[in-house]
């Protein structure tokens, strides 16, 4: 699994690449905790267009990042999922919960 | 007898080193188990009995006793039987080998051979007694008829052996129990104590020998009238008429042996506050106070000197034996009255202590009130900021007062709700006008600002947490009444009988448990709970082997309802929940494969009769693997669990246990696919909580069952959608977890579940469940990339 971290406008934006799974999530735990606890953003926008696999213990920490975003007040957003993970989301009900969009961009301007 | 439900841990087969090999390893794990078992302490005591009331012959040729405990051992010590054979007509061969010896031993022989045929389906100590009785008569009757010229007195001394060895059946059966149970607290019950006595005589009778001129089995029932005596002037009476009538322990007659007996008891028992000189005391004084009526001289000595002797014995007798012995009353048969209204009094004492507790917390998380804290904290503003300003009288005088507060509450306003980040930007222009000290001002109110940001932050949080707990123990409350309702109606009772089968079994298949409880309960059936100390053979080892015997010993197939295996924690017992299951309950097949590399199942599965006619499935998957995604899973499960048992709706134990686990800072969410069948309505209720879909299938037709909640402890206020289905005959439940739903990384064969059970619905629930998770494993390439948990239901 690849991560890449960048935050604009309040909201940190980590672009996730491959699979997002119990021997890949707690990095991509430790990764963006650490990048929160900078102080610097509010909101958290996943880039998923790359992950092409996510399991329960992926869900987990999606799950975990969103209930520290929302005690801070801020926003969470996922943005480009392929069909079979969006499809995992939706049934792990994350997408009543976080929106899903198309571009980064879009997401940007709806968190801010 | 097999239940229907088991659980399947994969392994592979070790490869076998040759048959004979195998056969010599169990022959030589035969013979050790046996060594084992003999060895036991309680084995020991059993064949010391067994020697002894052997050698308890009456009128020299009746041996009730030795035929009364052949039977119990035949029927409910398998194991123990030919030690105690053995041991048995060795203490006969003691008395004599008389023709008696013979006729006992043909007798003992045809009953080790008929006796389980005959009781095969028959069950209870009076029947057995029954049975036993008349064999024993038949085939001694049969024995005289062809070896003597039997006379008919010959008949009646068998036809009364038999009677009494009948009788003797029952108070063998209940203290033999008591000794396999440990039971500290056997003989309070009068039927008990009746037991104990009988026994206690006929081992005397066995006792019967001399040592040095002196009888063994007097000084044994002196001590053992003194020892009664302990308990009262009555009991030391009682016992000591009894022991008194035991043939043959003196020369004297047994109605004067009696009498005496039962008065130096009653002596003994009067004198018993004055603790054991004083018990002695009475005794003897009846030894001499019968002594007038005792012509030879030699006859009191000895009398005398076995009292001396017992009363040593009783001196050397520990204190907290004694105590113990003084300390019991007896109670009725069956009379819990007094423990019922204790009971109920302790429950309701609980209920009501919860309701206040849960009030108590709901009035703590009401908001406080806002007004107060505004005015406490501008107080301070004033006392550190205005207090040696040369304004202070003009703004702080009581004309002034009302204003100043209205300025300072207005400028804290608009930097609260307005998030102003320099409190000079928002100074209100009154006050801007007439104060010298706005800078100080709004330093001190950005600063409060700040602190009641935070405050109301954990403030928010605070009554969240207080709420939650206000409603949990409101629940609990609700859960106590809940409980004491169904005992007080159901009459819940516990099945020392049934115990005893159960142990019979698993010691049969060398399993000792360390704690065995069979509980029947007349809407639920029988309940089994059974604890093992920990053992290093892994998961699940045993399941198969402790389910099995224990449906035997309940003459019922068995549903697994709990158990866990600390898989080497020697910390912790490994525990079985079991319930019987009737002809109307559905038949379940489970099939599991923890992920690859860990060697326990993150997946925890729950199968719960919450009542005849309702049964409860949950599947739930805890985020991540191994151990303590177990822990998860199960967690959330046994709450759940417990909290529908209870009859709280689906969406209050939801709720209460995603409070539970958001109450915890950790990242703790587990899924939940839960369903629950009611077989007299036909209708399926199924609540999807993250999992992923489940199958309904009949006669083929294939529905997929699909929600979209979130997993537990994630958010505060989570909505659950529970879906009703009504069910038609052989219609099959299908429910699994993510990792066989989805298939595995990069397979994006979410469909293939469907597809693949269309032509295999009419496979038994086990069998399914188990292809299911062997295609699915085919599908892993061999080797799992996560839990793999299938439960199958099948409604006839």
């Amino acid at each position: 699994m690849l991560l890449n971290t960048v935050t604009m406008d309040g909201s940190l934006v980590v672009k996730v690449k491959g699979e997002l799974d119990l021997l890949t999530a707690e990095t991509f735990r430790n990764l963006v905790e650490r990048e929160l606890n900078r102080g610097r953003a509010q909101n958290l926008i996943l880039d998923m267009e790359h992950v092409s696999f996510i399991d329960s213990s992926g869900l987990g920490v999606i799950l975990g990042r969103y209930r520290r975003i929302r005690e801070q007040g801020g926003t969470m957003a996922i943005v480009g999922v392929k069909p079979h993970v969006k499809r995992i989301l939706e049934l792990a009900g994350i997408m009543g919960i976080i929106k899903i969009y198309e571009e980064t961009d879009q997401a940007l301007a709806d968190v801010n | 007898m097999q239940g229907p439900f088991e659980i399947y841990p994969y392994r592979s087969e070790q490869p076998s080193s040759g048959s004979q090999t195998i056969e010599r390893q169990q022959l030589f794990r035969r013979l050790l188990w046996f060594a084992k078992q003999w060895s036991r302490p309680k084995a020991l005591v059993l064949f010391v009995v067994a020697f002894l009331l052997g050698r308890a012959i009456i009128a020299q040729q009746m041996n009730p006793f030795g035929l009364a405990l052949m039977a119990v051992v035949i029927s409910k010590y398998r194991s123990l039987l030919m030690p105690v054979l053995i041991i048995l007509l060795a203490g006969e061969a003691t008395v004599g080998l008389t023709g008696t010896f013979w006729m006992n031993l043909f007798t003992y022989i045809s009953l080790i051979i008929a006796l389980p045929i005959i009781m095969n389906r028959m069950e209870g100590s009076l029947q057995l007694g029954l049975v036993s009785a008349v064999w024993a008569f038949g085939v001694k009757a049969g024995f005289i008829t062809i070896v003597h010229y039997p006379v008919a007195y010959d008949y009646l001394l068998l036809a009364i052996e038999a009677v009494v060895a009948g009788a003797l059946v029952p108070p063998i059966v209940l203290c033999l129990r008591a000794l396999r149970q440990s039971r500290k607290d056997f003989g309070r019950l009068q039927e008990e104590a009746g037991s104990i006595l009988i026994i206690v005589l006929a081992l005397l009778l066995g006792l019967n020998f001399t040592v040095k001129e002196y009888n063994v089995g007097v000084i044994v029932s002196k001590y053992l009238v003194m020892l009664a005596s302990l308990g009262g002037a009555g009991w030391g009476a009682a016992f000591g008429g009894a022991c008194g009538l035991v043939p043959g322990l003196t020369h004297l007659n047994g109605l004067i042996l009696a009498g005496l007996y039962s008065i130096s008891g009653m002596l003994g028992g009067f004198l018993r506050n004055w603790g054991k000189p004083g018990l002695l005391l009475g005794f003897f004084c009846g030894n001499l106070i019968y002594g007038f009526y005792f012509s030879d001289e030699a006859v009191l000595r000895d009398f005398l000197a076995t009292s001396g002797m017992a009363g040593i014995l009783l001196l050397l007798t520990p204190k907290a034996i004694t105590n113990s012995i003084a300390e019991r009353r007896l109670k009725p048969t069956n009379s819990t009255d007094g423990l019922s209204c204790y009971i109920n009094y302790r429950i309701n004492s609980l209920i009501n202590l919860f309701n206040e507790l849960a009030s108590g917390y709901a009035q703590a998380s009401v908001g406080q009130d806002l007004e107060k804290t505004w005015e406490k904290w501008l107080g301070g503003i004033v006392n550190s900021v205005c207090t040696d300003c040369s304004y202070v009288r003009i703004c702080w005088d009581e004309k002034g007062r009302e204003r100043s507060y209205g300025h300072l509450r207005r400028w804290l306003s608009s930097l609260e709700i307005e998030g102003q980040e320099d409190p000079m930007a928002a100074v209100p222009i009154e006050l801007q006008k007439r104060c010298p000290r706005t800078e100080e001002l709004g330093a001190s109110l950005a600063y409060i600002n700040g602190i009641e940001k935070a405050n109301q932050k954990w403030q928010t949080r605070l009554n969240k947490e207080r709420k939650a707990v206000a409603a949990q123990l409101s629940c609990g409350a609700k859960a106590l009444g809940a409980a004491k309702e169904e005992w007080q109606s159901n009459g819940v009772r516990r099945d020392r009988e049934l115990e005893e089968t159960v142990q019979i079994e698993l010691e049969d298949l060398g399993l000792i448990p360390g704690r065995l409880e069979v509980w029947k309960d007349t809407a639920l059936g029988v309940e089994a709970y059974l604890e093992f100390a920990p053992c290093q053979e892994g998961k699940s080892v045993c399941a198969e082997q402790v389910s099995s015997a224990v449906s035997n010993g309940l003459k019922q197939p068995v549903l697994v309802k709990g158990h866990h295996c600390p898989q080497g924690n020697s910390q912790e017992n490994c525990y079985f929940r079991f319930l019987t299951m009737t002809k109307d309950s559905p038949e379940i097949g489970i099939a599991q494969c923890p992920k690859e590399g860990y060697p326990v199942c993150g997946d925890s599965v729950a199968v719960t009769a919450l009542s005849k006619d309702r049964w409860l499935f949950i599947l739930s998957d805890g985020m991540g693997s191994g151990e303590p995604a177990f822990r998860e899973s199960s967690g959330v499960i046994k709450l759940l669990e417990q909290f529908l048992l209870l009859d709280f709706t689906l969406l209050e134990a939801v709720e209460l246990v995603n409070g539970l686990l958001l109450l915890n800072s950790e990242e703790r969410f587990a899924t939940v696919d839960l369903a629950v069948l009611d077989l007299t309505e036909k209708t399926l209720n199924f609540a999807k909580i993250g999992a992923v879909p489940s199958l309904l299938i009949n006669q083929g037709n294939c529905r997929v069952l699909e929600s979209n909640n979130l997993p537990v402890g994630i958010i505060e206020d989570i909505t659950v959608e529970t879906v009703s289905l009504q069910l038609e005959s052989g219609t099959v439940l299908i429910m699994v977890t993510d990792g066989i739903w989805q298939g595995p990384a990069g397979a994006q064969q979410e469909g293939w579940l469907p597809e693949f059970v269309q032509g295999l619905w009419h496979l038994s629930p086990k069998d399914l469940a188990q292809r299911i998770v062997e295609h699915s494993m085919i599908m892993h390439g061999g080797k799992a990339q996560d839990d793999l948990s299938v439960l199958v239901v099948r409604v006839e």
